[in-house]
């Protein structure tokens, strides 16, 4: 048995029952999943309460690694994350060039902004964009929720709001929201999964043989392929990092 | 000189705002039947209730057969030397043979053998053919034999009612007479029974306890005429 | 209601997800309700029965853990079974165990208190009798709690209720994982969460049956205690 802690937006969009099963036969156990915001999985990696990590904050899983609370981290996969909000668009974020541009537009308040506010990559990725831009999101217009993405993106639905999200996510759950894609793309918008095997040196429990495997297996081409090939509503919603022989 | 069944010393018990229950010395002569007189509120039930070992004197001492009365579980098997019938009594879930049989089961006796004392019971107090009736469906003198029955199938050295005959139906009245008689006669049980009615007293009791306000007021036959009685000098 | 029919398919098709959170639920619920009522009615028991001081502040006690609001209960017991907590060491975080745990934690005041209730008026009446027929403490405290059965059985069918419908500490100790610790309510709680309306709804359905089905067995008992 291996427990792997992840994010909920990886648990929402159905990649592990898809993913792992493979990696179960060949080593002949289970994978529990739990999934939790990428800040509560951390500090679980950091307790010794997991084996490995899938997760998207990098600079998070950099203090993480320096502080040396995880063995070996690999990148795996990415996708993007993107503005999502109501269709005519009350606040011109469609017309934004940049992601600065488009965050400096969202902090005038012409309509709602849902941010998660729990600690997850999501909203850690959030808040990066405000740092860059220089602004301090707050006013009634900017609503923090402490809810996972699914949540999210259906307060955002109701609300004619803008929220932050991942493509992932917002693909799969597309068909229940009133919402479209009203900015995505660049670099700062990249968002990065990697997969990370806790430390077995601070808890020896750890069940490190099969997390150092998983790591590894993750990068191979059989998982990376994989990860290419799942889709969701006829879109893929991870593209693999390992292969094509270019790391992104 | 047999022990007498019951011998209080120096008890004093709370009751209520008004006054304390307060004896000195009384002596209860085996075998007998002894009525514990006295007005609603004068203390016969916590005296009763005191000899039975259902309650604890805040001072002094009981003995039964001249063995002190222990408090819980030590005194468990003295205790079960003797029955206790309340003025209202409380029957159990179930039916009627299970109430009569609850004392004998608790004493260790199952079986045909308890079945066949507690039928024998019931029919001493008229009630035999009610063995699985409900007890929850009984008039209230119907439950009234049916609490007699449970404790005379006991085999006890005393048998200790409270105001037993204040739910008795006139029609009864003779048979539970006759029943107490029977258990004096063939048993040598000794009878306490607490009634503010003077004439069942009369009927049936050899001593008479008379208690006001918590206090002794009089022993029949008094200390005098016991200690002649023993001596074997004919009373005055 | 498409959610009725969605709720039909997934029984009957046998989804290996709706039939293992069934199972989790039930099996959690069923013992934490067990342990809890093979401690708390004979606490409640003890505590109904009897006088004794400071009783009145032990019940308002208990009537406030009544109160504990289950997420509370599930972040006490997390961090004690974390890793680097007290209890970390007996590896049962994330495991069925540790649910049933916190479930029959979140269940015994309400045990207790609903025992020392049934028991309380009944009390005075029952032991004097069982104690003036010669039965010891033991005999008398079972009679007393035979008397007071139909009561005693209201709180182990409430004490299920509360166990089979919690979802706070069965989510924080369990970890919602699939085929392992995911219930009927932590799932409908991730159905709901992603969206999935009709999913969670069809899945509440289902344990509404479940639910019905345990209660209509506890009153069918209760019932024919009635009547013996």
């Amino acid at each position: 048995m291996l427990r792997l802690a992840t994010t909920t937006s990886v648990e929402h969009s159905g990649l592990l029952p898809y993913l792992l099963p493979e990696f179960e036969k060949k080593n002949g156990i289970k994978v529990h999943v739990i999934a939790v915001g990428t800040g509560k999985a951390l500090k679980m990696g950091e307790n010794g309460d997991v084996d490995a990590l899938l997760v998207h904050a990098p600079d998070a899983e950099r203090v993480f690694m320096s502080k040396g609370f995880g063995e070996k981290r690999e990148e795996i996969m990415f996708n993007h994350f993107l503005i999502a909000g109501p269709d005519r668009d009350p606040g011109g974020i469609k017309k934004c060039k940049s992601a600065a541009q488009a965050m400096k537009r969202l902090a005038d308040g012409l309509a709602a902004v849902i941010s998660r506010g729990d600690d997850s990559g999501t909203h850690k990725k959030e808040q990066a964009l405000w740092k860059s831009a220089g602004i301090k999101p707050q006013g009634e217009w900017y609503l923090e929720v402490g809810r996972g993405m699914g949540p999210a993106l259906l307060m955002a639905s109701e609300k004619g709001a803008y929220v932050l999200c991942d493509k992932g996510t917002f693909l799969s759950m597309k068909k229940r929201l009133e919402l479209s894609i009203c900015f995505e793309g660049g670099d700062s918008l990249l968002n990065v999964y990697s997969i990370i095997s806790v430390n077995p040196k601070r808890h020896p429990r750890i069940r490190h043989g099969l997390a150092r495997k998983i790591v590894q297996w993750m990068v191979s081409k059989e998982a990376q392929r994989s990860i290419g090939a799942f889709t969701v509503e006829g879109g893929t919603l991870f593209r693999p990092l390992r292969i094509q022989g270019k790391v992104k | 000189m047999t022990k007498p069944a019951f011998q209080v010393e120096g008890v004093r018990k709370r009751h209520g705002d008004d006054f304390d229950l307060s004896i000195d010395e009384l002596f209860i002569e085996r075998g007998t039947v002894c009525s514990i007189l006295g007005d609603n509120g004068a203390g016969k039930t916590t005296l009763l209730k005191i000899l039975a070992g259902l309650t604890l004197p805040d001072q002094g001492e009981i003995r039964f057969h001249g063995r002190p009365m222990l408090p819980g579980g030590a005194g468990l098997s003295t205790r079960r030397r003797m029955v206790f019938l309340s003025q209202r009594p409380r029957l159990l879930r179930g039916t009627v043979l299970r109430n009569v049989l609850f004392g004998l089961s608790a004493r260790g006796i199952c079986g045909t053998a308890a079945i066949k004392l507690a039928e024998e019971a019931l029919d001493d107090v008229g009630m035999a053919s009610y063995s699985n009736r409900k007890a929850n469906a009984l008039s209230g003198g119907e439950a009234q034999r049916v609490a007699l029955a449970r404790a005379l199938c006991l085999d006890v050295d005393a048998l200790l009612l409270d105001e037993p005959t204040s739910h008795v139906d006139e029609d009864f009245t003779q048979g539970f007479e006759a029943c107490l008689k029977k258990l004096q006669d063939d048993r040598g049980t000794t009878i306490l029974i607490a009634t503010h009615d003077s004439d069942l007293a009369d009927r049936l009791a050899q001593q008479k306890v008379y208690l006001a306000r918590g206090r002794l007021i009089q022993v029949l036959p008094t200390p005098e005429e016991r200690r002649a009685r023993m001596a074997g000098e004919p009373s005055a | 209601m498409s959610s009725f029919a969605e709720a039909w398919n997934l029984l009957i098709s046998g989804d290996a997800d709706t039939w293992s959170a069934i199972f989790t639920s039930l099996h959690v619920s069923l013992l934490a309700t067990g342990i809890g009522a093979l401690i708390g009615v004979p606490i409640g028991l003890l505590i109904g029965a009897r006088s004794f001081k400071g009783k009145s502040v032990l019940t308002v006690f208990l009537h406030t853990l009544l109160s504990v609001p289950t997420v509370v209960v599930g972040l006490l017991l997390y961090l004690m079974f974390t890793r680097s907590g007290l209890l970390g060491g007996l590896d049962l975080l994330f495991t069925p165990a540790l649910m049933v745990i916190g479930e029959t934690i979140l269940i015994l005041p309400m045990m207790i208190v609903f025992t020392a209730s049934a028991v309380s008026p009944l009390a005075a009446e029952v032991l004097e009798t069982t104690a003036s027929l010669g039965a010891g403490r033991l005999r008398s405290g079972w009679t007393l709690l035979d008397e007071a059965r139909l009561g005693v059985l209201a709180a182990i069918v409430a004490g299920f209720g509360r166990a089979i419908s919690e979802v706070g500490a069965a989510f924080m100790l369990g970890g919602n994982i699939r085929g392992h610790t995911r219930t009927m309510t932590t799932s409908i709680a991730l159905e709901t969460s992603k969206g999935e309306f009709g999913l969670g709804l069809a899945l509440a359905f289902i344990l509404m049956l479940i639910a019905y089905s345990i209660n209509l067995v506890f009153y069918s008992l209760q019932q024919q205690s009635r009547t013996i």
